[in-house]
């Protein structure tokens, strides 16, 4: 109970915090890198992209190799490395600072590896309804190991059978396992100091207080003094509410840390 | 002589079509067009940052695709890599992210890429711009005119490397070496519908260079003639983008709307 009454204290001075940033900063203008989820693509964040460019921003939506647009590329030996090398490369080709780094669900083990590597070019990060691993974890590993039911993992990738080959894109598309098994590095003293705000998606019929309590992204998140936001809808909420979700963004921007409490984990 | 009628011509055509794009304009003030351009040979998307950066603070959609293995996509093996490849990062971004009307551009190597997406999608496209770049027949591979790859190509794990090259860069962004498979592939531009659509050709003419003289010798400029479509010079260097951003997207903007010549056949 006190845990709870904590971090109900957290959500409450957070919001609060933002809504008062928010008014200050209304004119800065941003560099988001937003990365999707597993088996989507960046089509998935194309309207949220569209009213933070709408708000003065630039966006780079990056489509992870092997989904979405890059789907004629995705073979079973695209790995988390992969992914985080193709946000990586898209800082450094496109020489972007201080950028504010979002992503969504599996995207939030892409990130993690990017704030690993270049924590210097990043302002910000927002994690969105995503996996928080600790340093060494693999997604499965969140999930207490490989899963057991294999129905829907076949040749190395994590199907998605309801998309049919003459489905009209854009469209889900199969994913490589590799992605899922392969842990991630999260060490970097750098990287541990960022700001960071984690928002979970929380269905009407959910409640915030009882996922806190089960929720491990969620528990990370608060050990680390991140800020915690929550969000109304369901895992997609960004596709039933993009405009709701780029304004969340915009606002979290601001968060800062609170002290980690003293017992780290 | 004949040639000088000919832009004659095709600058009549080009300030008509000026007049027309300044009308549709001034009825429609969405007239705003979304660009997909495609980048050279050893570069990546960022070469054409700056001149997106004009486009879209004029209100318009900016695209621009990283082909495979090349900028921040160069972590991705060059091995296997093929012209397919690069035509699909180009027709599934158009897919994927919903795109119609698209305006389309290609520079030096991107000529050949875009032919092929004008093979696949024309329905898909508005306008189609070449600057600078190869303009190749239908069944042409990326040797075909030399008879074959010269003597002294150099390739590294399916990568060619000029020997102006720096193999181990330091600095983003930087080149990498083209991949091979792409120069070894034929080109398909056999579709009656991707032989309507409106095509800019633009070289760009560096100081010391006699635009009447290269028309003449210029296989890519006769062949964009013979097809009736419209000639824009501008001034620079085979980057002339790099050189002058901003002329460019102007040049963008006005070409937008140029119409073929019909040409005999």
């Amino acid at each position: 109970m006190k845990t709870l009454t904590r971090l109900l204290l957290l959500i409450a001075l957070t919001f609060g915090a933002a809504l008062g940033a928010g008014a200050a900063d209304a004119k800065e203008k941003y560099t988001f890198v937003v990365v999707h989820g597993a088996t989507a693509g960046g089509w998935e964040w194309k309207k949220t992209g569209k009213f933070l460019t709408d708000d003065g921003h630039t966006v780079y939506r990056v489509t992870l190799t092997g989904l979405g647009e890059r789907m004629h590329l995705n073979s079973k030996e695209v790995d988390l490395e992969t992914h985080i090398n193709d946000v990586v490369n898209t800082i450094l080709f496109e020489d972007l600072h201080d950028i504010v780094l979002t992503g969504h669900s599996y995207g939030g083990m892409v990130i993690t590896g990017v704030m690993d590597r270049v924590p210097d070019r990043i302002k910000h990060v927002v994690f969105l309804d995503a996996a928080v691993p600790d340093d060494g974890m693999s997604l499965w590993d969140m999930f207490g190991g490989t899963p057991r039911d294999t129905s829907r993992f076949a040749d190395g990738f994590m199907q998605v059978p309801w998309v049919k080959p003459d489905t009209k894109p854009p469209h889900s598309v199969k994913h490589s396992i590799k992605c899922f098994s392969q842990p991630v590095s999260y060490k970097n003293p750098a990287a541990l100091a960022l700001p960071v705000t984690y928002v979970a998606f929380v269905p009407k019929d959910k409640s915030a207080e009882e996922r806190a309590k089960t929720d491990k992204s969620w528990q990370r998140a608060v050990s680390r003094g991140w800020t915690i936001r929550t969000f109304p809808g369901t895992h997609v909420a960004m596709v039933e509410d993009p405009r709701g979700v780029a304004s969340l963004i915009e606002e979290s921007v601001a968060d800062q840390n609170k002290p980690a409490p003293a017992a780290g984990k | 002589m004949k040639f000088l009628s000919r832009r004659l011509h095709a600058m009549l055509l080009a300030s008509l079509a000026l007049c027309t794009a300044v009308v549709t304009r001034a009825a429609e003030p969405a007239g705003k067009y979304t660009f997909v351009i495609v980048h050279g040979a050893t570069a990546g998307g960022y070469e054409w940052k700056e001149t997106g950066k004009y486009l879209q603070a004029d209100g318009h959609t900016v695209y621009r695709v990283t082909l495979t293995a090349l900028g921040e996509r160069s972590h991705l093996g060059a091995e296997g890599v093929t012209l397919t490849t690069h035509i699909d990062d180009v027709v599934n971004t158009i897919l994927f992210e919903d795109l119609h009307d698209v305006v389309l551009t290609g520079h030096s190597y991107g000529g050949r890429v875009i032919t092929g997406v004008m093979n696949r999608i024309p329905e898909r496209i508005h306008h189609v711009m070449f600057f600078d770049a190869a303009v190749p027949n239908d069944g042409e591979t990326g040797f075909s005119r030399r008879g074959g790859p010269p003597p002294d190509l150099v390739v590294k794990n399916g990568r060619q490397i000029p020997s102006w090259l720096n193999e181990h860069p330091t600095k983003f962004p930087h080149n990498v070496g083209q991949p091979i498979g792409p120069s070894l592939e034929a080109v398909a531009y056999n579709n009656p519908a991707a032989f309507r659509l409106n095509v800019t050709y633009v070289p760009f003419i560096a100081k010391d260079q006699d635009p009447a003289k290269r028309a003449t010798t210029d296989q890519n400029w006769k062949n964009a003639v013979a097809r009736g479509w419209t000639v824009r010079t501008f001034p620079g260097s085979h980057t002339a983008m790099l050189e002058n951003p901003k002329g460019l997207a102007a040049l963008m903007e006005a070409a937008v709307n140029d119409t073929n010549t019909p040409v005999a056949k």
